[in-house]
């Protein structure tokens, strides 16, 4: 008797079915992937426009998994229409031929050229720009109250000092990778492709061990023996959290984890050994729209009419503390704030090498950084070889 | 009698209400173009019926329900996923060949400065309901296209209003805006490529934008050319248009390679290094990791089987803890504890070992998590064989006067060992698969350097597949991916069907 | 008196020689296997949330962690407990259903390609699923587009594939305890009439009663732990997550990585998970020795 109650049960269930089938999609509605956690405030900077044009706007957050297939499931149309992505993602999105080209759509002078040219690949842009985010240096104020170094000197011999009384176990905390050993890399003279306001069009040059590096290279051996870097090289930064070291590499997802830890820091430029600014890479978040979408007018019209205005810029890095792309955004950035901070020097830092040919970069130049950190080779080795995989991986002769 | 009436009328209405249901979903299935999902539900229905109504055979009643199951969600995606071992699918690899080179084109537009937008207005045919796009360009002339064919066409300026939109056509209904928006998927793929070699696209709604394609497809040879260097591309057999020169344009297409992936891993020497490591250490990982934990298991059962301990029982509980911990929070956990020099490890031991980044420290501490998480089973199932010795076997062995290590080398070990060794191999398939202590733990790192790729020290097989399909900096390497799953399978598969051959539930079988 | 202090010193000695040894590999291996769940404890009751400072008794002790875990309304810890709770009840409740039919059946009645029908169903799913997860979003978003309700993002679909996983191996495992199961109560309901689905449901399951128990604790914990397919279809909203993809959230990037809450959280995850564990201790064990030792 109870299975006859589970048969009409079932029956019941058939019919509910009829009733969730879903509507066919209404004319207007676009989905926009995000990175998890920044649903809401993409959500919340599109409501006005969605409520004046009612077109649905689903703000959805991207799975954890690559590039959560989109490359895959794009051409299968299940892909969303459109999708953000860090502007380095550029040449491999395009080469893929998942999305379309927004020049177009795009208001070029809204940006800085070098944020154009992040997000430019063959001539054409490719994405929306939304955010700048790069490293820079924290400085903890209680270690250091003279506050940020002025000049690399000063920050060796700071942290020197430091450790030698004890106060500190490490100089600079950061992850011994290509990415933030950046700035250090390029004052030494490394530099990963020859650019030219960043724009990179010829991948045949590898500056991995420029001949400026391989002269300098036993600097940054020394610098790791005096513990300027910290070589246990994990993800972890509590030695700047918990005052034991006077200087990390920081980026604008780590200032809640800082602010949380209850020290007092500051932001700035990273000095260079030659006196100059060593500059990081730079960045940038945008939309860009998929080649596959299911309402490319819709979505285009998101992009000028929302995506590219300042506001939206605006609040969207309000709330993941990173630097506005767009210019007129940017200049209502208070100087000294955190995000001003980070958003001045970034504006001479390089843009990140935006060619599919950095994936391979990635792998051999993080390679070498570990083979460095771990003691396996000095520093002017691990570069040589790293220069020469890569060369040969990337069929430079 | 009464109670089996009841149960046989309501096993009619459930398989009368089940089948329903998935005629009901085919159907709308079938309607929304879903074509295998809809055979699926139709093939399921059919069986269905066919087994609970028709069919005699007792035992597909039973199996069915698991079956279809199985299919849906394990078979079908092994095969779809399996079957990408014989294509060149990676990144720049992704598209279908049609896909392809409607994006070299569209790509190689450049937009004709000089040139406004043209306004334009949607319009479908009366007899056939075709879409046609109707603008002015070029003359006085308005022309007609469904993207296959232009033509001009003359309006009766009546019918034109002052602003100049089109009110009426013979033949064709105007859509105003709001209906040409149900047409947007048809009009955002609409391509006019007029003789002059100009493209013409909607934009939006209302207007075409004007471009001049550096690229030209001829479908009838199956080649690109290149309008502005006369240059001619055509297809290799890796799914690219390379010219004669060997410049390849992008994006390619997904390409069949036949058994490319498979040869690749053993003559290219970028694949075969790394993936020689990865081998030997899952193999490695696995058999150390079961010899360990059935020695350990075997030892802490010997010396518990003790009646005279009275806390015995106490001991089993605390024991088998890890069986109880979800592992992905204490894997997590783990890694949070190996952290170098700050991480608990290292301050409780005063050391300060880089257990994660240091190649033979990281494999160490996957091993410890894994025999941590493994023994408590281990430990289960000696004590049950151990239990499970008739006493008499002993008793006889004492009157000989075997001593104690004897009986123990002699009768107790190998008969523990025959009992659990089936359940021993099927640890070691499990720890062949084992991906989340891996990739929770080390994320398969310390990575090789110098190696092509990001082929870690304590990568297993199926840690460093899933790396070459999801990760960019590995190209999404989907093909070769799935031709290392199948292997992968292949060596899970045989080593389990050795284990299943030895399991006496399976000998009762005939 | 002398005789009874002889028993009394024998007995002592005999202790010192036989027992106390034991309690000594006891508390070391039990130290081994407490050891991650005494530092989850500690570092969930540690406001500070830092890996390097912590203690094994915290010297900042609170609740802060706890309250972290239930006011973050990006990170609900409360829903994705009650999603975790719904997908991994229903699924193991499906996974013992349709495993028990079909070992039943395998264990009962007799008929051509059996042992072909229980390996094929083993070995099959040992294919590694990790590559098909993209085959499952596709067929879930295409499900997704008829049935919004069987659509990404919802805990049916994901229900369905997990109800149908592990059938191999949780079909060995109960077809080796019906095998235990004498036929002859089978054969004396035959004769009383009763058909084969009646002697399966008032005789089989009531007798299995502790088999079925062992086999739902177990697919439950394997469904907790899943975090890939999950994350793939039910998507990274806050509220669409699981315990174990959530939890991982809180853990993710440099300066991000906070093990006050991810710790808290896990400890409340484990804490049910291990009572039912330790509750239903008895029948786990035989569960797991009956298939090692049975012939």
């Amino acid at each position: 008797m109870k299975l006859h109650r589970l048969g009409v049960g079932l029956l019941g269930v058939s019919l509910a079915f009829f009733g969730s089938m879903a509507p066919a999609q209404a004319a207007g509605s676009i989905t926009v992937w995000v990175n998890s956690g920044e649903e809401a405030s993409y959500k919340a900077a599109s409501a006005a426009w969605s409520a004046k044009t009612g077109v649905t706007v689903n703000v959805v957050a991207k799975c954890g998994l690559g590039d959560c297939g989109l490359s895959k499931l794009g051409p299968a149309g299940a892909g969303p229409d459109l999708f953000t992505a860090s502007h380095d993602n550029t040449g491999s999105l395009v080469k893929s031929g998942v999305v379309t080209s927004l020049s177009s759509v795009i208001k070029k002078n809204a940006y800085p050229s070098a944020v154009i040219s992040g997000v430019s690949f063959n001539y054409q842009q490719w994405g929306i720009p939304i955010a700048v985010s790069n490293i820079a240096l924290a400085t903890n104020l209680s270690l250091v109250p003279a506050g940020a170094p002025k000049t690399w000197k000063d920050l060796e011999s700071t942290a020197t000092s430091l450790i030698s009384s004890g106060k500190a176990n490490v100089g600079v905390v950061t992850h011994i990778d290509g990415y933030f050993m950046q700035p250090f890399f390029d004052s030494i003279g490394g530099y990963v492709f020859a650019n030219k306001n960043g724009a990179y069009t010829n991948t045949k040059q590898v500056g991995i061990y420029s001949k400026s590096l391989a002269k300098n290279a036993s600097l940054m051996d020394t610098w790791l023996e005096k513990k300027i870097f910290d070589k246990s090289n994990t993800y972890d930064g509590s030695n700047f959290t918990n005052g034991k070291a006077p200087y990390a590499v920081v980026g604008p997802w780590s200032i809640d984890g800082l602010d949380k830890a209850g020290i007092k820091y500051q932001i700035s430029s990273i000095p260079s050994i030659n006196g100059g600014t060593a500059r990081a890479f730079s960045g940038v978040t945008a939309v860009y729209l998929n080649r596959f979408a299911k309402n490319k007018f819709l979505a285009k019209q998101y992009l000028v009419e929302v995506v590219q205005t300042a506001a939206f810029s605006k609040a969207i890095t309000a709330a993941n503390n990173s630097f506005p792309a767009n210019i007129e955004a940017a200049s209502s950035i208070d100087p000294n704030s955190v995000a001003g901070k980070f958003g001045a020097y970034g504006a001479v830092c390089i843009p990140m090498p935006n060619v599919s040919e950095m994936n391979q970069v990635w792998t051999y130049w993080n390679n070498s950084f570990a083979d460095w950190a771990s003691g396996k080779a000095k520093f002017g080795a691990a570069m040589e070889s790293a220069s020469k995989n890569l060369n040969k991986a990337l069929g430079n002769s | 009698m009464n109670i089996k009436a009841v149960s046989k009328g309501s096993k009619y209405v459930i398989s009368f209400g089940v089948i329903l249901l998935l005629l009901l979903m085919g159907t709308k299935l079938f309607q929304d173009k879903a074509w295998f999902l809809a055979i699926f539900f139709y093939l399921s229905a059919a069986l269905i019926f066919y087994t609970y109504s028709i069919s005699k055979n007792t035992p597909g009643k039973y199996l069915l329900p698991g079956v279809l199951l199985l299919t849906l969600f394990h078979i079908y995606p092994a095969f779809y996923s399996g079957a990408v071992a014989f294509t060149n699918d990676s990144n720049g690899h992704q598209l279908s060949k049609e896909q392809a080179i409607a994006a070299i084109v569209q790509d190689s537009k450049v937009p004709i400065d000089s040139q406004e937008p043209i306004k334009y207005q949607v319009l479908l045919e009366n007899d056939s309901d075709k879409l046609f796009v109707i603008f002015k360009y070029d003359s006085q002339d308005y022309w007609l296209s469904d993207g296959n064919t232009v033509k001009s066409l003359m309006i009766d300026s009546k019918n034109i209003s002052m602003d100049g939109t089109i009110k009426e056509i013979d033949g064709f209904a105007v859509l105003n805006t709001e209906q040409a928006q149900g047409q947007v998927s048809v009009l955002q793929n609409l391509v006019i490529n007029l003789e002059s070699g100009i493209s013409l696209q909607p934009q939006d709604l209302e207007s075409l934008e004007v471009s001049q394609p550096a690229f030209v497809y001829n479908l009838a040879k199956d080649e690109l050319v290149n309008t502005l260097s006369g240059e001619i591309y055509t297809p290799n057999d890796n799914g690219q248009m390379v010219s004669k020169s060997g410049e390849a344009l992008y994006p390619g297409w997904k390409a069949n390679v036949g058994w490319r992936n498979f040869s690749s891993i053993i003559t290219d020497k970028e694949i075969r290094r790394p993936l020689l490591a990865v081998l030997i250490w899952t193999f490695a990982n696995a058999f150390l990791l079961v010899l360990f934990s059935f020695l350990m298991g075997l030892v802490l059962a010997l010396i518990f089987n003790f009646p005279a301990l009275r806390s015995k029982r106490f001991y089993r509980t605390i024991f088998i803890i890890p069986m109880a911990i979800p592992s992905v929070l204490s894997i997590l956990v783990w890694s949070g504890l190996f952290t170098a020099e700050t991480g608990v490890i290292d301050r409780l031991f005063n050391i300060s070992t880089p257990w994660l980044t240091h190649p033979w420290w990281a494999r160490l501490a996957v091993l410890i998590v894994e025999l941590w998480s493994t023994f408590p089973y281990m430990f289960l199932i000696t004590t049950g064989a151990i239990q499970a010795i008739p006493g008499e076997i002993l008793e006889a062995a004492e009157i000989d006067g075997a001593s104690a290590l004897k009986s123990f080398t002699q009768i107790k070990l190998p008969l523990v060992v025959r009992t659990v060794a089936p359940l021993l191999v099927a640890s070691i398939a499990m720890a062949l698969n084992n991906f989340g202590a891996i990739y929770l733990l080390t994320g398969g790192g310390p990575t090789f350097s110098n190696s092509n790729g990001n082929a870690g020290a304590t990568d297993i097989l199926i840690s460093y597949t899933y790396k070459l399909a999801f990760n960019a900096q590995e190209g999404n390497n989907y093909g070769l991916a799935s031709a290392l799953s199948i292997l992968n399978f292949l060596m899970v598969g045989i080593i389990s069907i050795y284990g299943l051959r030895k399991m006496k539930t399976m000998e009762g079988i005939n | 008196m002398k005789s009874v202090d002889s028993i009394k010193n024998r007995k002592m000695r005999f202790w010192l020689k036989k027992v106390l040894w034991r309690h000594i590999v006891g508390i070391i291996v039990a130290s081994f296997a407490l050891f991650p769940l005494v530092w989850m404890i500690s570092a969930a009751f540690d406001v500070t949330g830092q890996i390097s400072t912590q203690q094994l008794i915290p010297v900042h002790k609170g609740l802060d962690n706890f309250h972290q875990l239930f006011s973050n309304t990006e990170k609900p810890f409360g829903i994705w407990s009650k999603n975790s709770l719904v997908i991994a009840i229903s699924a193991a409740g499906m996974q013992v259903i349709i495993g028990a039919l079909a070992a039943y059946s395998l264990s009962r009645h007799r008929f051509r390609g059996r042992k072909l029908t229980l390996s094929t169903i083993l070995i099959v799913q040992m294919f590694p699923q990790l590559l098909a997860a993209t085959t499952l979003f596709l067929i879930i978003n295409t499900f997704g587009k008829s049935f919004s309700i069987l659509g990404l993002g919802h805990q049916l679909p994901l229900i369905l594939i997990f109800g149908g996983s592990a059938l191999g191996i949780n079909t060995w495992m109960l077809k080796s305890f019906f095998d235990t199961l004498p036929t002859e109560i089978d054969e004396a309901a035959k004769i009383d009439g009763a058909g084969h689905f009646e002697i399966f449901r008032k005789i089989i399951v009531p007798l299995a009663t502790p088999i079925f128990v062992v086999t739902f604790l177990l697919s439950f914990i394997a469904i907790i732990n899943e975090y890939l397919i999950t994350s793939v279809i039910l998507g990274l909203d806050g509220n669409n997550m699981t315990v174990a993809v959530g939890l991982q959230q809180f853990i993710y990037g440099q300066y991000g990585k906070n093990w006050g809450p991810f710790t808290a959280g896990a400890l409340l995850a484990t804490i049910p998970v291990m009572a039912l564990f330790i509750f239903l201790q008895k029948h786990l064990v035989s569960g797991l020795v009956s298939g090692a030792t049975k012939g």
